[in-house]
């Protein structure tokens, strides 16, 4: 018995640490996060604009999660905070779901 | 009387030291082009006499691009017409009739190689409609004074406002009232929105445009620097009736080489129509050069100085995979080294351009020429010689890459990229993508894909530097790895000799140094030719 709950255990821990790792966070409104990463990021994230030019597609899912979680080290983090966490949350949806090892890589033109 | 005249000169005296800016400003210094110039150049739209916020026509919701275009047309009713038959609209050369040349027919290169008759979506951002030339002009890309994605504007404007998220579609709708509002002519950043951009990212095309104009001090840009005279581009590229002139491929960019004081309607394109054809201090040398060396040659001693540019493109290492995933690579500046979609590149910065005679004609070869694949293959190249009055050694950056083509037929490959048509940037499939791309345009495909040595060319004409930093002679003039060391077939003092003419010098030099030491000596040994006493 002690064994079979040990199995359980085990096999439930690695599932919800599978599915932890490839829903490091709740999906939100991915149109949203769409329209917000234009309206907020691409301001200056553009070619030939005052910071380094950004599209879903400059970054690995790992790398736009990593970025989500460790924005106060940005330059910008007073932009960051000026968004909702929902708003970030979105962003991050339509960044993950497009980044380059997303099933649908994109730029910012599409 | 000149006790008169001495009052007078002290009183000019006097007048000059309190008011030197005065004198200046009365009598500009010759070959400098007077600071007025640059209240009309900022353009701002307040000098206008129309107020286009206060128009009843652009007080309205538009829930679309066309709407707005119906807008301006219910005043500005000749406008479309006009475009209509501009490049900017039909992207074909007003100068062939067969209709042939332009990205909208066979013009190829050697970025994103074809447009396919504007079927390949990705490449018609650029174009001034709303959806291609299916729609409306949208004529806020050049006229609007703020800055705004329109096409992603009332794409986002049109969802939310179906999804009910009227808070965001209302947020947009003000964004693009304002920016249809806010008219006047076209700034460096309108025309910068596609000219700093072309080929697929900023700097990529052209060596001497790219987003540093936007805010370029006089180092970089002369004419443009904000510090300097702050030019916009229409300041040069003078337009009548939407035909903006000064385009410089498959037409001279000026048929005349007048100046405005010879004649003050030719197209301002030329340097020589402000500057006139004798630039420098009268008797210098610099304006003999006027008739072999275009003034860019040596007033833009490098391009790209800001930012750097693409040199280099490799289509034949695309489609390369990480875990199955296409993938980027940057540089230290973070300009791509290397995109699964599209290959590897190279950058570079303050270049050094190379040297063409250049009549303002540029030859082409077109999607169906016939190549020869064992050499470089130049897709475009200067015309001009020396014989040709009109030529003059002109800079140019040269893109040169590898791009495909079908080795059967040796002509160039024009594949469908854009993800929209399941083009090669979404599928990574060479056949594929050329078999339909050729199918657009009406040419054969063998379907045997091989890959040549390309070379581009585009004249360096903007990023004029300040005089002080305009080529020094030896620049040019020296014996060997000069900058017009690739020009032959004339001869360049300094860089050129004739060994026998040389010899023939040098022994004449020395006969004569030999006879004035032998005059000297024989003077000194019979004592100057006087007789002793």
């Amino acid at each position: 018995m002690a064994r079979k709950l040990f199995f359980i255990a085990v096999t439930l821990t690695m599932v919800f640490s599978f599915v932890a790792a490839s829903f490091a966070f709740t999906p939100g409104d991915e149109r949203k996060g769409k329209y917000m990463f234009r309206k907020t990021c691409r301001a200056c994230h553009i070619d030939g604009g005052s910071a380094k030019a950004l599209s879903p597609n400059s970054k690995t899912q790992a790398q736009w999660e990593k970025a989500f979680e460790k924005y106060d080290r940005f330059q910008c983090v007073a932009e960051w905070n000026k968004l909702t966490p929902e708003d970030r949350n979105n962003i991050l949806t339509y960044l993950h779901g497009h980044a380059i090892d997303s099933p649908a890589p994109a730029t910012c033109a599409q | 009387m000149p006790r008169n005249n001495f009052i007078l000169f002290s009183l000019l005296i006097i007048f000059s030291l309190v008011q030197p800016e005065a004198i200046s400003a009365a009598a500009p210094e010759s070959g400098k082009v007077a600071k007025s110039l640059e209240m009309t150049a900022d353009a701002p739209e307040n000098n206008f006499t129309a107020d286009h916020s206060k128009f009843p026509a652009l007080n309205q919701t538009f829930e679309t691009g066309q709407d707005i275009t119906n807008a301006c047309l219910s005043c500005h009713n000749e406008a479309d017409d006009q475009i209509h038959k501009t490049i900017h609209w039909t992207w074909l050369s007003p100068y062939d009739a067969e209709g042939k040349t332009g990205k909208a027919g066979y013009s190829i290169n050697n970025f994103c190689i074809s447009a396919n008759k504007m079927e390949d979506t990705d490449c018609t951002t650029c174009h001034i409609g709303w959806n291609k030339k299916k729609e409306g002009i949208n004529c806020l890309l050049c006229h609007s004074q703020k800055d705004i994605k329109w096409r992603d504007e009332f794409k986002d404007y049109a969802y939310f406002r179906e999804s009910g998220d009227m808070d965001i579609a209302n947020e947009i709708q003000g964004r693009i009232k304002e920016g249809a509002q806010h008219i006047g002519l076209p700034t460096r950043r309108n025309c910068g929105s596609c000219h700093f951009y072309g080929g697929g990212g900023e700097g990529v095309k052209h060596g001497d445009l790219d987003a540093s104009l936007l805010d370029a001090d006089k180092n970089l840009d002369i004419h443009m620097g904000n510090d300097s005279q702050n030019f916009q581009c229409i300041r040069c590229h003078t337009t009548i009736a939407h035909k903006i002139a000064g385009r410089v491929y498959s037409t001279p960019a000026s048929m005349q080489r007048k100046s405005l004081v010879e004649n003050d309607m030719v197209p301002k394109i030329m340097c020589e129509s402000c500057h006139t054809a004798t630039p420098h201090a009268k008797g210098s040398k610099m304006n003999d050069h006027t008739g072999k060396v275009a003034c860019q040659t040596c007033h833009i001693p490098e391009f790209a100085r800001k930012n750097s540019t693409e040199m280099w493109w490799d289509w034949s290492k695309a489609g390369k995979l990480k875990n199955g995933s296409p993938y980027i690579e940057n540089d230290a500046t973070g300009r791509p080294i290397y995109k699964s979609i599209k290959g590897s590149f190279k950058w570079e910065k303050n270049v050094v351009p190379e040297y063409y005679w250049y009549n303002g004609s540029i030859k082409t070869v077109m999607a169906g020429d016939k190549i020869n694949p064992k050499e470089t293959v130049r897709i475009s190249w200067p015309v001009g010689s020396r014989e040709d009055p009109n030529a003059r050694i002109f800079p140019f950056k040269i893109h040169r890459g590898k791009q495909p083509y079908d080795i059967v037929n040796n002509i160039f490959l024009a594949p469908l990229l854009s993800p929209e048509e399941n083009g090669y940037w979404k599928t990574f499939d060479w056949q594929d993508s050329s078999k339909r791309g050729m199918e657009i345009m009406g040419l054969p495909f063998s379907g045997k894909i091989g890959f040549v040595d390309t070379e581009y060319v585009f004249p360096t004409t903007h990023m004029v530097a300040p005089a002080k930093n305009a080529l020094s002679c030896s620049e040019c003039h020296v014996r060997s790895g000069g900058r017009m060391k690739n020009l032959a077939g004339f001869y360049m003092p300094g860089r050129d000799s004739f060994k026998l003419l040389d010899m023939l010098g040098w022994a004449c030099v020395l006969a004569a140094c030999a006879g004035v030491l032998l005059h000297g000596l024989g003077r000194l040994f019979t004592n100057g030719g006087k007789k002793e006493n």
